[in-house]
């Protein structure tokens, strides 16, 4: 499901028409993942990729902020 | 600029008249951003688009208005003195029915200021407003109410215009659901 991938920002979810595309129902679970991968880049200001998302489709892994380690304290 | 040659630049050959059956509409107010004019064009072909998107207030969007086939008409008027063009843009529909949706409307538009896209049937879209100027209210070009005979309809035609220094193509997105608050 496309919304393991990318999430609707900006708007309610629910239809907007984009040029060149027609409508798309960003309520619609049943969207394809390849539509919204095409319409994010074209930068489509109505998706943000989640962390999910940059791994399954561009490979990349996400840098979580880690803390680093604390020292433990000597009795 | 660059300039370039006009040739007849039609699309598969396709150059129908007359716009769509569905336009949209918000109020101006309720508009938050409007999509930018051309700044330094490269191209004389850029100097004819907007660049962006019409983004709206949180909780607003867009809506569409019915228009009878072959009653929508998207015209453009040159107006001014020498040193002094500009353009007004005139749309023009019916709406069917005289239900209280469209009596409604018609009260809640007469003195408001608006903001339009208008589809025309080749697939190109026009914005009418911006973030100084929107669309307003200017009369029934073809008349209003029951008809006298029964063949006749009954509705309401509408025009709208608005006042622009250039004319551009809207290549940007409608929004048909709520802005959501940031």
């Amino acid at each position: 499901m496309w919304t393991k991938y990318f999430k609707v920002v900006n708007i309610v979810p629910g239809p907007v028409i984009i040029q060149g595309t027609g409508t798309v129902d960003f309520s619609d679970p049943t969207l394809s993942v390849d539509l919204c991968q095409k319409l994010f880049e074209n930068d489509c200001r109505y998706l943000q990729i989640t962390d999910e998302g940059r791994e399954k489709l561009y490979g990349k892994t996400t840098t979580k902020n880690k803390r680093a380690p604390r020292s433990r304290k000597k009795n | 600029m660059e300039f370039t040659d006009i040739d007849k630049n039609l699309t598969n050959g396709q150059n129908m008249g007359g716009i769509a059956q569905i336009c949209y509409y918000c109020a101006w107010e309720d508009v938050a951003t409007f999509p930018t004019v051309p700044a330094t064009p490269a191209t004389i072909e850029e100097n004819g688009v907007l660049t962006g998107s019409i983004a709206m207030k949180a909780g607003k969007q867009m809506r569409s208005i019915y228009i009878t086939d072959d009653t929508g008409e998207f015209e453009i008027e040159p107006v001014g003195e020498t040193d002094g063009k500009s353009f007004v843009t005139h749309l023009r529909f019916y709406n069917p029915g005289l239900k209280a949706k469209i009596l409604g409307f018609m009260n809640w538009a007469k003195n408001e200021n608006l903001v339009f896209i208008v589809k025309d049937n080749d697939g190109q879209y026009y914005l009418m407003g911006d973030d100084t100027r929107p669309a307003t209210y200017a009369g029934a070009p073809d008349g209003s109410g029951t008809s006298k005979e029964t063949a006749g309809r009954r509705g309401i035609s509408m025009e709208f215009v608005y006042k622009t220094a250039n004319l551009y193509a809207y290549e940007g997105d409608i929004p048909l659901t709520p802005a959501a608050s940031v």
